[in-house]
């Protein structure tokens, strides 16, 4: 199998593209998407769910478009995690007392718990898991799911990564599936970091839609690293 | 895919090292205990598998050290690109982040475990709530199998705080009993600690370095429910997939394993869900059923590698150990638990790790016979 890109979108601070260069990353929560899809018309099921969650599940229906994957895997990566939830739940148990918990909130204290919602709205019955790389956790998860798909192991993974609750927030999520337009290969390692541009999910979002050959690299202050290469766009 | 398990280290409720950890597996006594890490006041339970070693400062580090002493500890490691690291945990160091303002409660935990054994292959946590463990050691079988990698060092580690306990309160998940894994009167889980440390190593590494074989794991498989964010699926629907895509990977059936190693939460979902799986997956005939959560507590994302090294330990007995906790089988559930131990010579082990978001793992185990 060969694993490409077929579909991606982000969302920034300043708003949300779907395919095309991916929004400028600026300071602040995620910005206001005026089209967002309602919750209710793509996950009916949804009870609740943390903003976190919520804004993964919008813009991946974007992203699979309506499209229903039999084994569908989901990898993200992300080395904040849930360390926003953990903070508003931390804030919770401070103020009414460590018996008083919501345990709704509770349940999205797990890093994997909006890929959990996920699967529960596009009922991804394949692996869920979440990579944490330090910077490098980005471009790890889409290095996995290229591996799972090119090994066969999955037929296609709803990949990329978040941050949430951190100075700039963002959402990058591809789609890779078997013989995807844009072929990609990836690596990833600890220690001294290969050469070449530096980058992270946004640019590999900005590289793919250049349709152009590349390769990308994020690095991490402790060791981790990962690269992600094309050839670019299939003919 | 066989791949060596050629050491491991564990810390638990009973203490370090695999002995304490298998004489009280073998005895059928719990760890579950009067929880002193932090007051409990006004939840539901005030027990909890608490690791009995003192550590100073970061706990989660804490464990993981001790666990990685062991299993690493005899060996002198080079520097190599063909050696992997891969952690699973929910929760990792969590006062980084409630306390200190981090974001991260992971990596840290990860980069110690990469240059303690100068790992320069691909290096990363895993997180799959309750199957991050079980997770992390699919990652580094398909790494070893896929010839990235010919070794790759595995850990699972958790760390009891006082708001993963209030959690679980809050989600009434816990019980004021000694977790009682199938039992008719079962409450809930009994929240528990620890570290427990793999090297894992294809078969051709570990026979050119000429490191014995402690067991084996041949297989791996996982799969979501894709139904509910905190329930099971109640027929197992996504752990019977994870148990199947173990058994493909392996090219084994369902003859070929000797016994189910269960999630067993002792929660009323999960062990009803577990049940019904096992009816799906091995038939009528049934197959004898083991847990170890009414000893060593729930480990959370450090599970699957605690249950695996028991486990394994059971097997190289030569017998089938005590399920802690169950005095009498919930008559609901058709399955054939172990509640005395048993003697018992098949080889290989299923066992089975679940958690939030639907996500399901398991694992092919069998112990070494040279």
């Amino acid at each position: 199998m060969t694993a490409g890109i077929s579909r991606w979108a982000a969302w920034t601070a300043k708003g949300v593209t779907i395919g095309g260069d991916p929004p400028e990353l600026a300071d602040g929560p995620l910005g206001a998407w005026a089209e967002a899809p309602p919750l209710s018309k793509i996950h009916p099921k949804a009870r609740r769910p943390h903003p976190q969650a919520r804004a993964l599940v919008q813009l991946a229906s974007v992203v699979l478009h309506d499209k229903r994957i039999e084994g569908l895997a989901l990898t993200l990566g992300s080395a904040s995690g849930s360390a926003g939830p953990d903070r508003e739940f931390n804030e919770e148990l401070t103020k009414k007392g460590l018996g008083f918990g919501g345990p709704s909130l509770f349940v999205y204290t797990l890093p994997s718990a909006p890929l959990g919602e996920l699967a529960v709205a596009f009922n991804a019955k394949g692996a869920i898991t979440t990579v944490s790389s330090g910077a490098a956790s980005g471009l790890t998860a889409v290095a996995t799911a290229i591996d799972d798909v090119d090994s066969g192991r999955a037929p296609a993974v709803l990949c990329g990564g978040f941050e949430w609750g951190t100075k700039a927030d963002f959402i990058c999520l591809f789609l890779i599936e078997a013989q995807g337009p844009v072929t990609i290969t990836g690596s990833t390692g600890y220690g001294e970091t290969p050469d070449g541009p530096r980058g992270d999910l946004l640019d590999l979002a900005a590289a793919v839609a250049s349709g152009q050959p590349f390769s990308l690299t994020s690095a991490d202050r402790l060791g981790f690293w990962a690269q992600i290469e094309s050839m670019g766009e299939m003919q | 895919m066989p791949v060596a398990i050629t050491s491991y280290g564990i810390v638990s409720a009973h203490g370090q090292g695999l002995q304490a950890l298998a004489s009280e597996l073998r005895a059928g006594r719990t760890g579950v205990r009067k929880l002193t890490a932090f007051p409990a006041e006004g939840l539901c339970s005030d027990l909890a598998a608490q690791v009995p070693v003192e550590t100073k400062g970061d706990r989660a580090l804490g464990l993981l050290k001790l666990a990685a002493e062991e299993a690493l500890g005899w060996r002198e490691w080079a520097p190599s690109p063909r050696r992997a690291v891969l952690l699973g945990s929910t929760k990792g160091s969590l006062p980084r982040v409630l306390d200190q303002g981090e974001v991260d409660p992971f990596a840290h935990l990860t980069a110690f475990l990469a240059e303690r054994v100068r790992a320069r292959g691909p290096v990363r946590a895993i997180g799959a709530a309750c199957a991050s463990s079980s997770a992390a050691i699919g990652a580094a079988l398909q790494l070893i199998d896929a010839g990235v990698v010919d070794e790759a060092v595995v850990a699972g580690v958790e760390a009891l705080h006082p708001f993963v306990y209030a959690g679980f309160h809050a989600l009434k998940a816990m019980s004021a009993k000694p977790a009682a894994p199938f039992d008719a009167n079962r409450m809930g889980l009994s929240m528990g600690e620890g570290a427990a440390v793999l090297v894992l190593e294809s078969a051709g590494s570990a026979a050119a370095n000429r490191r014995k074989p402690l067991g084996w794991i041949d297989g791996f498989g996982a799969a979501s429910d894709a139904n509910d964010q905190t329930a099971p699926h109640p027929e197992g629907d996504g752990l019977l997939r994870a148990c199947q895509a173990a058994l493909k990977s392996s090219q084994l059936t369902v003859k070929d394993i000797g016994r189910y190693h269960a999630h067993g939460t002792a929660t009323v979902q999960n062990d009803a869900m577990e049940a019904a799986m096992c009816a799906r997956l091995f038939g009528p005939k049934g197959i004898p059923v083991c847990a170890s959560k009414g000893s060593i507590g729930h480990t959370l994302g450090a599970a699957g590698v605690l249950d695996l090294i028991g486990c394994l330990a059971a097997l190289d007995a030569r017998e089938l150990w005590p399920i802690v906790g169950l005095d009498r089988l919930d008559p609901k559930l058709s399955i054939d638990p172990v509640t005395v131990i048993r003697q018992h010579e098949a080889p290989r082990a299923l066992i089975a790790t679940a958690g939030f978001g639907g996500i399901n793992a398991a694992l092919l185990v069998r112990r070494h016979d040279p």
